[in-house]
């Protein structure tokens, strides 16, 4: 289910809660957490899945929609049940939510 | 990301490809079976290259059958595929065992003695004490390191012209210290004349002790005696005593000295040729050894050397032990090149002024400077005169 930009009752509930008891939202909410170095790595916490890869594209599904990286000579240097460490030259990041399947198709 | 990578080392791992249009789902059924995949690679599309644990790629098997893929592993690595490549090589295994083994046992002698810091002392010397107190090339380590503290002390006892002596293990190389005494002049007793050092003219005496044979103004030769190393003194009784001494005192006179440099209006310079040749040479201790060589020269021309040295690995090479040489040989043609007789000129001022330093002694400096100079048969005679005046009393 894709819920980028739309916030359902329990998730509003526990925004409001992370943010009243300062706990990490990404815990809490079961948010992805994207760690981006410079333009040489991304490392993704709490995906939920590969969807497509390619030198110049990785998709992932996490929680709130589908990951887009964009790139050049891009390679998974590591892929585990929660976190993916992805190298190479990074030109964007984006969230497809409303795009959906489609935005991560091989013909898109 | 490095721990990761030993634990795959040390459990073996496999360089596998998968082939499907659904290759990426067949990761995402992998991860969600606890399988870890790194270093993914896309080949093309459908193509896969990862890495994966080589005891979890089995889970791998129905996932394929689900998702239409193929699966092919490409590469075993680690150290359990690399621990049975090498066991089936018993021969190689035991090779290698044998040369570790010769290796310990080799590096576990002394090989070299070395003696450093000796300037009048010979170093043959040294080692022959050493070879007799139990330090010589081939004496085991174990025996001789724990000996050390009673081999300085043993080895200052029979070097007496040594006053700090140390020794260094540096490998199969004991590395021995010595630091000489420097003792100094022995001091003249006795009586003793003074003579004149130099030929000079006398400006000045100064007598401390003796009787002075020359006087002021008198032109003296080298070996002239100055000051006669004898004392008279008369009594109060009339009586004269002459006794001996040890003369002392300065006799000051000016002194000359000439420089003369010929300069030569014509000269032959060198012009790098054609012909050249490297040679390629290993050193090792005293023996040269000829690697290769390419290029020649004309047999009988005049050639020049040029020589360039490497030491082969500095770090384990500390003695320069083994050094790889370059030596490049190119001929040469001599050229006649004319010189003008101000250039000339320049280059003998030049020549002398750089040996006045040399030609005086030290701790005295010129009073007056002459020059001339003349040309003769195609050549620049330059002559320096330099006036001095010091002290030209030596002991006889």
């Amino acid at each position: 289910m894709v819920n980028v930009g739309r916030q359902t009752l329990k998730g509003r509930f526990g925004a409001k809660l992370a943010e009243y008891l300062e706990l990490p939202s990404d815990v809490v909410l079961n948010l992805p957490r994207l760690v981006l170095t410079g333009d040489r790595q991304l490392v993704v916490e709490n995906h939920r899945g590969l969807k497509l890869y390619s030198q110049t594209e990785v998709c992932l599904q996490t929680t709130i929609g589908l990951l887009t990286v964009g790139g050049e000579e891009l390679n998974i240097k590591l892929i585990t049940a929660d976190q993916v460490e992805i190298d190479g030259r990074i030109i964007r990041v984006e969230w497809n939510g409303a795009r959906g399947e489609e935005a991560c198709s091989p013909n898109a | 990301m490095l721990s990761q990578r030993l634990n795959a080392f040390f459990q073996g791992y496999l360089v596998a490809m998968v082939k499907g249009a659904r290759s990426e789902e067949l990761l995402n059924r992998g991860i969600a079976g606890g399988v870890v995949f790194w270093d993914i690679e896309k080949k093309a599309p459908g193509t896969i290259l990862f890495k994966v644990h080589a005891r979890k790629y089995p889970k791998l098997r129905p996932f394929f059958l689900r998702t239409g893929t193929t699966g092919k592993i490409l590469r075993k690595k680690g150290w359990p595929f690399l621990w049975r490549r090498v066991w089936r090589k018993k021969g190689w295994l035991l090779g290698m065992a044998l040369f570790l083994s010769l290796l310990l046992t080799l590096s576990s002698f002394i090989w070299f003695v070395e003696v450093t810091g000796v300037e009048t002392l010979d170093p043959t010397l040294v080692r022959d004490h050493l070879a007799v107190l139990g330090l010589a090339p081939g004496v085991p380590r174990r025996v001789i390191v724990p000996q050390r503290d009673w081999l300085i002390r043993e080895l200052r006892i029979r070097l007496p012209e040594a006053v700090w002596v140390t020794i260094r293990w540096q490998g199969v190389v004991a590395e021995v210290v010595v630091a000489e005494k420097r003792l100094p002049p022995p001091v003249e007793e006795g009586p003793r004349n003074l003579v004149a050092g130099k030929d000079g003219l006398i400006t000045e005496i100064l007598l401390v002790e003796g009787t002075p044979l020359v006087r002021v103004g008198e032109m003296v030769s080298r070996g002239d005696l100055l000051i006669l190393g004898e004392a008279t003194r008369v009594h109060l009784d009339g009586s004269v005593e002459k006794k001996k001494v040890k003369a002392a005192g300065e006799v000051r006179a000016r002194v000359w000295y000439e420089i003369e440099v010929d300069e030569p209006l014509a000269v032959l310079e060198p012009r790098v040729g054609d012909g050249k040749k490297i040679v390629y040479r290993l050193r090792v201790g005293n023996r040269l050894l000829t690697l290769f060589s390419h290029g020649a020269v004309a047999p009988g021309a005049f050639v020049r050397q040029d020589r360039a040295v490497k030491e082969v690995l500095p770090g384990r090479n500390s003695l320069s032990l083994v050094e790889l040489i370059k030596d490049t040989y190119q001929t040469v043609e001599w050229t006649t090149v004319q010189v003008t007789p101000e250039t000339a000129l320049l280059k003998a001022e030049k020549k002398a002024e750089g040996r006045i330093g040399t030609v005086l002694p030290a701790g005295v400096k010129p009073e007056k400077v002459l020059a001339d100079w003349r040309v003769q048969a195609g050549v620049l005679h330059y002559r320096l005169i330099i006036e001095t005046k010091e002290n030209i009393a030596v002991p006889d």
